[in-house]
């Protein structure tokens, strides 16, 4: 079988909700995870946000990579192409869930399973004229592992409608996965009194106490080399976190996702957690994934 | 598309599945601590280790640099889509070891994968060494004892040892982590480069990426 008849084999097509247009895709075959462009909104509007978002189906047992500190896999990548004057702000990566790749403490991951998506919010500019679509396109890549792992590519697109300023945003019948992912997008640490899980250090060990019910676990996104020991210290004893690094809190950098869930394991909350306290240097735009990770 | 056309080269015979899933929630499976036996240091002494490879022929580190070689050590997995990268889409492993063989370079490849896991086997590997054209021994660490002991995490995972039997450089081949492109710099290289022209080493590690080492599932 030659190539060409090969691709045609993989072109798949479908048809976004609402008023947002027809998408036409090139994709892998679809081993284990699927990807889709979607809109949250059936059109643009000048000067507003558009939240586009790539969502994931991924079969049971499959695993795809978050953006943080991970031994093996690779993180999606989405490149977007937009209209002049469009701009892309940074991937919003959900919390991911900890996974070991091999007994004893040797690979850690940070995955997603079953389903995710990556929202991308764009800024319309103020110029941008009513249309009856603008394609954009999405270039996407992905590893999905179970036991083995399998690249996976797809080249996405969608038209967008521009309607005039004022005009009233309409949800696409997607806008339900946008907001089942920003319910799990880490939210600032709330500081003083009022804080509910307070950082203190004792030399170089930060501790983050929370409710004693509760289980907090760290996730390092950046910084990966800081921590002693990011197998066993990132999970809580008694709602207290106890975080060993190789600096103290004059010098060290730490930049990751604390989850906190119930003793079963439901999600009670997943905040940004940084040290210095003050955000980190953020990487608007930044959908590539560093080389290195220091 | 040449894109799709590498994507599809790099897919074929990597589908093998097998073993049991792990558990991913936030509590589940904690490692225990005691498992843990990296000996390998960046600037220290190599761990010394003797493996067999597919043909039989024993290799001890020692030896090696008892005579004055470097030697080089890259975690292989011929399932994994990272060491195809650098195998079959590119031939990365192949034009490096190349350039330095000739040069006192001693390069071994080991699979840590446990018996039954992905990419195992005597047969299968032999026949991966084949396909791969690698001109350069490979052996198995079925019982992940060396791996371990280095710190192996991914395939490929590569280790620079200098005349000294230290270790000089740990990490990645290269600064692309994806699965299909290649970076503009070559680790190994670099230091092969350093080391066979009586220089320091000057990126001594760096993250390595790819497919997770297959390890049993019992732990070591």
């Amino acid at each position: 079988m030659g190539l060409h008849s090969r691709l045609q084999g993989l072109m798949l097509s479908f048809t976004l909700a609402g008023a947002a247009g027809a998408a036409d895709v090139a994709q892998s075959e679809p081993e284990h995870a699927r990807a889709r462009l979607i809109s949250e909104h059936a059109f643009a509007i000048p000067g507003e946000t558009l939240a586009l978002g790539v969502t994931f189906d991924i079969d049971q047992g499959w695993h795809l990579y978050w953006d943080g500190c991970n031994d093996s896999g690779f993180p999606i990548d989405i490149k977007l192409t937009l209209p002049d004057g469009w701009i892309a702000g940074g991937v919003q990566w959900p919390a991911p869930d900890r996974r070991y790749a091999a007994p004893g403490g040797l690979v850690l991951d940070h995955i997603y399973e079953r389903r995710v998506t990556l929202i991308v919010p764009v800024q319309v500019p103020e110029s941008a004229e009513s249309s009856a679509g603008v394609n954009i396109a999405a270039d996407v890549e992905w590893l999905v592992c179970k036991d083995a792992c399998i690249p996976g590519f797809a080249e996405l697109s969608v038209a967008i409608p521009v309607k005039p300023l004022h005009t009233d945003p309409v949800l696409t019948r997607e806008a339900p996965l946008f907001e089942e992912a920003r319910k799990a997008h880490p939210k600032p640490m709330r500081g003083g009194a009022r804080a509910p899980y307070r950082i203190t250090w004792e030399g170089s060990t930060m501790v983050i106490r929370g409710d004693s019910a509760d289980v907090l676990s760290f996730y390092p996104q950046r910084e990966c080399g800081r921590l002693v020991d990011r197998f066993t210290d990132p999970v809580s004893k008694e709602g207290v976190l106890r975080l060993r690094f190789k600096d103290g809190p004059e010098t060290v950098r730490v930049q990751g996702v604390l989850d906190v869930r119930d003793r079963q394991g439901v999600r009670k909350g997943v905040y940004t957690l940084t040290w210095p306290a003050t955000p980190m240097e953020t990487r608007a735009g930044d959908t590539i994934h560093s080389m290195t990770k220091e | 598309m040449s894109k799709a056309k590498k994507l599809l080269a790099g897919l074929a015979g990597c589908l093998a599945i097998g073993g049991v899933m792990l558990s991913s929630t936030a509590t589940a499976s904690e490692p225990e601590k005691s498992a843990t036996k990296q000996v390998a240091k960046v600037g220290e002494k190599a761990p010394n280790f003797v493996l067999k490879d597919l043909d039989g022929k024993e290799h001890e580190l020692a030896k090696y640099t008892a005579d004055g070689k470097i030697v080089v050590l890259e975690w292989f997995n011929a399932e994994c889509p990272f060491v195809k990268k650098h195998h079959t889409l590119n031939k990365t492993m192949y034009e490096t070891h190349k350039a330095f063989k000739d040069k006192d370079v001693v390069w071994i490849a080991i699979n840590s994968g446990a018996p039954g896991e992905q990419g195992t086997g005597v047969e299968f590997n032999k026949k991966a060494v084949k396909d791969f054209e690698m001109a350069y021994p490979l052996a198995l660490d079925e019982s992940g004892k060396v791996g371990r002991m280095y710190g192996a995490k991914t395939t490929p995972h590569m280790y620079v040892i200098d005349r000294n039997g230290i270790l000089a450089y740990a990490g990645a081949i290269d600064n692309n982590r994806s699965a299909r492109q290649v970076g503009d710099i070559n680790y190994v290289k670099d230091a092969l480069k350093a080391l066979t022209s009586g220089e320091t080493v000057a990126t001594r590690e760096t993250e390595a990426y790819g497919c997770s080492v297959k390890y049993g599932k019992k732990g070591g």
